[in-house]
């Protein structure tokens, strides 16, 4: 018997973190899920909301944030292909914060007591899960102290290694060369500078000789010297 | 939306090839506003500040529809209170 592979990107995810016998597997495959199509800026879910829901991110890209007091948007995390997006939304009684598509994106949602139920009746994937929430929280850790304490250029570099390396885990580009699908904007919401700033820092970059660009693409041309400029250990990735 | 163009002038001319999505010209002024602080504020952490720098803001067409300079971004204030 066949399985659906519409939720495949959901088991190989939890497989970064750990293996998965075969009944696992095809009862990861085997949730019930609702296919939904997001235009880009689209909202996956807001904050506030009450989620029934949890949410695989089949393709495209979606990105976690925040409205503070004046308007300003911070981009709290960047989601990719294959990302259970909100995996502690499936736990928590509420949303804290929206997720919204930065790209068009297919979503499978996933009913959170269907996860749950999975997670304790297989506690092998419900460790799993519980693993990839764990890893958010490093990635958020490490962005609070990029944000903190690293200046603009640093943060810059660090994002830069960190989407190469998140990407080719994913199998979707190379550490040394990936498309990027966020504009300036977006990717001074999500290092607490603004656009203008974000380009001059991009530009010295292009400068320094550590990175190519072209439209979207970002080559890495000398991966030392920009995971020194930013400060980069990829530890807390957790990607082995 | 329109999209506007913030090019920084620093001394190397940085251009702004993407631009931003901003509802109107009222928005552009206080995105030019913030840009300048924010590299102004940057700067400054790491113990330099220059006020000549300037942003243009320039629109689809090419035109130039303000000027952020840097030294009009802020107030400074000095030679008050000397103990």
């Amino acid at each position: 018997m066949t399985s659906d592979p519409t939720l495949e990107p959901m088991a190989r995810k939890l497989e970064m973190w750990g293996p998965l016998n075969d009944d696992d597997r095809a009862a990861v495959l085997a949730l019930p899920y609702t296919l939904k199509e997001i235009p880009a800026h689209g909202y996956i879910v807001r904050e506030g909301d009450r989620p029934t829901h949890s949410c695989l991110l089949r393709n495209g890209y979606a990105f976690r944030q925040k409205i503070v007091a004046h308007g300003e948007r911070q981009i709290l995390a960047v989601q990719v292909p294959g990302d259970m997006v909100d995996l502690q939304n499936s736990v928590l009684r509420h949303a804290d914060h929206s997720v919204q598509a930065l790209t068009k994106i297919e979503v499978a949602y996933l009913p959170r007591q269907a996860i749950v139920d999975l997670a304790f009746a297989r506690p092998e994937v419900g460790k799993l899960m519980w693993f990839d929430t764990l890893v958010e929280a490093s990635i958020a850790r490490e962005w609070m102290a990029s944000i903190g304490r690293r200046d603009a250029y640093t943060r810059i570099a660090h994002l830069l290694c960190e989407f190469a390396l998140r990407l080719e885990k994913a199998g979707l580009g190379q550490r040394d060369c990936y498309e990027l699908p966020m504009t300036q904007e977006q990717l001074a919401d999500a290092t607490g500078l603004t656009a203008v700033h974000v380009n001059r820092t991009l530009r010295a970059m292009d400068e320094s000789g550590y990175i190519s660009r072209e439209k979207r693409a970002v080559i890495i041309l000398d991966w030392a010297r920009l995971a020194q400029a930013g400060d980069f250990d990829h530890e807390y990735l957790h990607l082995n | 939306m329109p999209r506007f163009f913030f090019n920084l002038h620093d001394g190397v001319d940085v251009r702004d090839g993407e631009g931003v999505v901003l509802p109107d010209l009222n928005a552009a002024r206080k995105e030019a506003l913030r840009g300048a602080r924010d590299i102004m504020a940057s700067d400054v952490k790491q113990g330099t500040l220059s006020l000549d720098e300037y942003i243009v803001v320039v629109d689809e067409q090419g035109h130039e529809v303000h000027r952020q300079t840097f030294a009009d971004a802020i107030r400074i204030e000095q030679g008050r209170d000397a103990a």
